[in-house]
């Protein structure tokens, strides 16, 4: 059992400690790989980009700077943009939004102590989302979830696109109070 | 809050945060966002929501040997220095403070529908400067040597940088030069990369260190 924190197995990693990248690997693959795979909807690319983000990570690992960000968003960063990447250069398969949703509880599978230590964060957007009218729902889905543009959403949509980042946008902003709110209470 | 470059920064951010928007308008919003701290936080705010949203992606169980694999590469190319990283931060800090991290990304390299490119023959290759920021793309053919496009767009200080080939035994090889102005360069050229794990093309600066890279393994590109 790995109880290093995050930060902690990154600086190991940027020693060259493979022990520390292994640990890092078996903590985060799976979130790794989920993200990719709901981005691209293959088995194949999604294994290709949750490895080049994994492998990406432990060559970059000495350059994470804790001030900047927490490990997790790092690391989805890293994976976000290169399933975006691959995604132009081939198209991404037609995933459902409403699909995603109900396909990612909370936390997913996990013990209830495991669960809390997924951050009330998540569980709050997770709340909030769900009770965004279905429209903008479907968008903050493709855009931030599936990586689409607004100008994709609109044409997967058959919107205009000032109505696709209108959507987006007003998720986003609900989003963020709903986060803010909750904090102040 | 003051302004129409507010308004409009703020009406950008959401996009920004999520990395779905791209250029003239990130260029824009930007340009406010290093001289404007209440749109910076405003930004920050979003981009915390946007890494939230990234979260709710199910978490998956990846293939069998999905960690193995991963293992037995990275202790084959442990030798492979990881230090000289560390130099790159001294160098890309100072561009990189006005930025967070959320909103660089840069996907102006893309083949159009007018342009069909032959997919099997062409990848498009990441180039990452520090803490996972991308400064850039490497197209790169799957013919040998590779034909090779370099599109630098962000984040790397202006000036002239050398392009070496490196793998993880052996020599770097320098294979032509890219000069960086106003934030963009372009380098075009033919470069032999060998087909084994761990190849990156450099960036690297006069004084040695490695500003960013791509990983451009052959290896992956068989499809
Ligand atoms: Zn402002």
């Amino acid at each position: 059992m790995w109880s290093v924190a995050d930060d902690a197995l990154v600086a190991g990693m940027a020693t060259g400690d493979p022990d520390a990248a292994s640990a890092f690997v078996e903590r985060f693959q799976r979130r790794i790989y989920g993200l990719a795979y709901t981005m691209l909807g293959d088995v194949r690319g999604a294994e290709d980009v949750a490895q080049e983000a994994l492998l990406r990570a432990w060559r970059h690992a000495g350059v994470y700077d804790p001030r900047r960000g927490t490990v997790v968003s790092w690391l989805l960063t890293i994976t976000r943009n290169l399933a975006i990447d691959t995604m132009r250069v081939r198209r991404p398969i037609a995933i459902d939004p409403d699909a995603v949703l109900a396909w990612s509880p909370p936390a997913p599978g996990r013990g209830p102590a495991e669960a809390a230590l997924v951050s009330d964060d998540a569980g709050r957007l997770h709340q909030a989302i769900a009770t965004l009218p279905g429209e903008q729902r479907r968008a903050i889905v493709l855009a931030g979830i599936v990586g689409l543009s607004a100008r994709e959403v609109s044409e997967r949509e058959d919107i205009p696109l000032g109505t696709a980042k209108t959507r987006i946008r007003t998720a986003m902003q609900r989003l963020r109070l709903a986060l803010t709110e909750e904090h102040t209470e | 809050m003051s302004g129409a470059a507010c308004t409009a920064a703020r009406d950008a951010a959401p996009e920004l945060a999520l990395g779905i928007l791209d250029g003239q308008a990130r260029a824009e919003v930007l340009l406010h966002l290093a001289t404007c701290p209440h749109c910076q936080r405003y930004l920050d705010e979003m981009a915390a929501v946007a890494d939230g949203v990234s979260c709710l992606a199910p978490e998956l169980e990846p293939p069998a040997d999905f960690a193995r694999r991963i293992d037995s590469t990275i202790r084959g190319a442990r030798r492979r220095s990881v230090r000289r990283w560390v130099t790159t931060v001294a160098v890309t800090a100072a561009a990189a403070a006005i930025l967070s991290i959320t909103v660089v990304r840069v996907i102006d390299f893309h083949p159009t529908s007018a342009h069909p490119v032959a997919a099997p023959a062409l990848r498009s290759v990441a180039m990452v400067g520090s803490n996972g920021l991308q400064v850039g793309h490497v197209a790169v053919s799957s013919s040998s040597p590779a034909s090779v496009v370099v599109n630098v767009d962000y984040n790397v200080p202006d000036g002239t940088y050398s392009l070496q080939v490196r793998q993880p035994s052996g020599t770097p090889r320098t294979v032509g030069t890219i000069t960086i102005t106003g934030g963009h360069g372009q380098w075009t050229g033919a470069a032999p990369l060998p087909p084994a794990q761990g190849v990156s093309l450099d960036l690297v600066a006069p004084s040695g260190s490695v500003v960013c890279q791509a990983a451009v393994n052959q290896a992956q590109a068989t499809s």
